[in-house]
């Protein structure tokens, strides 16, 4: 149960690999425009909260969900933090953790049968910056996006559904072309949503990450 | 296609999301705002320092006011606009209106926010709850000054003094329970009850002959009873035997006549016994000594014979007097004289005549 974090031998992580957890989350508040700060901490982290979500008597596939989602937990919560008084980073972490497993628990029953996350796909900290972007992006253009790339409708169904939909509030959207082209700004306006270095890291063409 | 243009990371991750199609139509509609984080996360054990900038579940009415409220701010954008052919153009006031809208509702969520941070703030709930109870106890307290209140006190003082009572002496218990016809306080009940557990006192069934039947008078009495029994049946009382005269007694003599169970024997008198001077058997002379030596019978003397009074002494001879002495006193006897020499003429005393004194 070894996390591979292949971040870690990013450019842009490696430099900060030295910096203390005081110093990262110093950094972490005053750039929320930057990711980084956040991938040296689940660099440095991700092992422990790992190996927690899969010794919970889960399934692999439910603990790498169950790990995913912990990572979107504490990165809300990374950014509410008073750093002045605050326990040891570790502490906290563990303690979201804790949070999450029983939050899963709880909802076990909504998640059985909708798992569709990889963890050898999606980083998490790639996961938290994109559902960031998607609650930042019109709602239009999620929708279309969504549609299209989460719940795999085609652009002639969304184009219905949106005129069904458009009768009563927007009637702008009305052919498939159109659907296609709104499906194109919302790729792009997700792009242009995420941090610089995270698409650096994560899309870049030379990355490892970007092509599996 | 403009599907190409999309990240292949990118794309695997969309296809990952864990979104639920309800919600995201509900949302697009604005008719609900999804929920990012539960509430159990903020109340959760982190540091009671963090700013809870969480999102919440929005009621469902506040969710219908922006969508009104989007509506209204949509309808009016549209007015103002002719609708434009060219679809790029329509898009892009179309973005510009859903950013104004976005940026409505998240200043409308922030406010929300502000509301619930407020009311989740542990802080706030230990003042509310530091209110309240003020409130409560304020509340409370004219409520024990109440008649009511004084008598509850009052029934409490009683019971618990009857629960610390019956803990000390559980015994009082039964009496307390027992019907008694004769009240008495639990003092005189407590030292009753000492005195009967230290002293046993056997009570005497009480025995009524008035109303027991003739043939349960055979029942065994005490010695001495019998003696009594038939003057207690016939109902008569009882006469005492009447004083006998001091010339009588001086008369009649007693004889004493010393049983000889042997020859070996040594018959022994022993002093005379004094009476009382108002005994019956009152001597106005001292009797004289006897000494009896072993040579003061003779050996051919042939042994006395032993005096029965029942059988020997005759029925006539024997009266019985008046006397004020109770029967349980020794009843004077009457002999005469002559009978008695006549029966036994080893020995007569005369209280008349001196005594005679032992042959040696």
């Amino acid at each position: 149960m070894v996390l591979k974090t292949i971040e870690i031998n990013h450019p842009i992580i490696e430099p900060l690999l030295a910096k203390s957890d005081q110093e990262l989350l110093a950094l972490f508040h005053a750039h929320p425009d930057l990711g980084r700060y956040l991938v040296v901490i689940f660099c440095r982290y991700g092992q422990i909260i790992y190996t927690l979500t899969r010794e919970s008597g889960r399934s692999a596939v439910e603990a790498e969900y169950l790990f995913g989602k912990t990572w979107g937990h504490i990165y809300r919560e990374l950014k509410l933090l008073n750093l002045e008084a605050t326990k040891p980073l570790q502490n906290f972490l563990i303690d979201i953790t804790a949070v999450a497993i029983n939050t899963f628990d709880a909802n076990l029953d909504t998640h059985e049968h909708k798992i569709k996350y990889d963890l050898s796909l999606t980083p998490p900290i790639l996961l938290c910056y994109l559902n960031q972007a998607l609650d930042q992006i019109p709602k239009d253009l999620r929708l279309v996006l969504t549609l299209s790339q989460t719940f795999n409708w085609s652009s002639s169904r969304i184009a219905a559904y949106l005129k069904s939909e458009g009768e009563l509030q927007n009637t702008q959207v009305r052919r498939i072309k159109d659907i296609d082209e709104l499906i194109s700004q919302a790729n792009v306006t997700l792009t242009q949503l995420l941090p610089q270095d995270i698409q650096e890291i994560y899309l870049a063409p030379n990355s490892k990450l970007s092509s599996p | 296609m403009p599907y190409s243009l999309l990240n292949p990371l990118l794309k695997s991750a969309l296809v990952g999301l864990d979104l639920d199609l309800e919600q995201e139509l509900k949302r697009y509609r604005g008719e609900d705002l999804p929920t990012q984080l539960p509430v159990q996360l903020a109340e959760s054990t982190l540091d009671s320092d963090l700013d809870f900038d969480v999102d919440f579940d929005i009621p469902r009415s506040v969710s219908s006011e922006i969508s009104e409220w989007d509506d209204q701010s949509s309808d009016l954008s549209y007015l103002d606009h002719d609708f434009p052919n060219d679809f790029s153009s329509a898009l892009s006031t179309d973005l510009e209106n859903t950013l104004e809208e976005e940026f409505l509702d998240l200043e409308f969520r922030d406010q929300l926010l502000a509301t619930e941070l407020v009311e989740v703030s542990p802080d706030q709930n230990k003042l509310k709850y530091d209110q309240q109870n003020s409130r409560n106890s304020e509340q409370s307290a004219p409520n024990l000054l109440s008649p009511l209140g004084i008598a509850a006190m009052i029934l409490l003082l009683i019971s618990s003094a009857t629960v610390g009572y019956l803990l000390v002496d559980p015994s009082g218990l039964n009496k307390l329970l027992r019907k008694d016809p004769k009240p008495t306080s639990s003092l005189q009940n407590l030292e009753l009850f000492q005195t009967n557990s230290t002293n046993r006192v056997e009570q005497v069934p009480f025995v009524d002959f008035s109303t027991i039947k003739p043939q349960e008078k055979t029942r065994e009495f005490p010695r001495g009873l019998p003696l009594m029994l038939p003057l207690i049946g016939t109902g008569r009382s009882f006469e005492a035997p009447v004083r006998t005269e001091l010339e009588q007694s001086r008369k009649d003599a007693i004889i004493v006549e010393p049983v000889v169970a042997s020859k070996t024997e040594k018959p022994k008198l022993s002093s005379p016994p004094k009476t009382d001077r108002n005994s019956n058997l009152k001597l106005e002379q001292s009797l004289p000594a006897i000494a009896i030596t072993n040579n003061s019978l003779p050996n051919n003397l042939p042994p006395s014979p032993v005096i029965n009074l029942k059988e020997d002494i005759r029925r006539e001879d024997v009266k019985q007097v008046k006397s004020p002495i109770s029967p349980n006193q020794v009843m004077p006897i009457q002999v005469n004289p002559k009978s008695v020499a006549e029966s036994n003429p080893v020995m007569v005393l005369d209280a008349t005549k001196p005594r005679p004194t032992a042959v040696p």
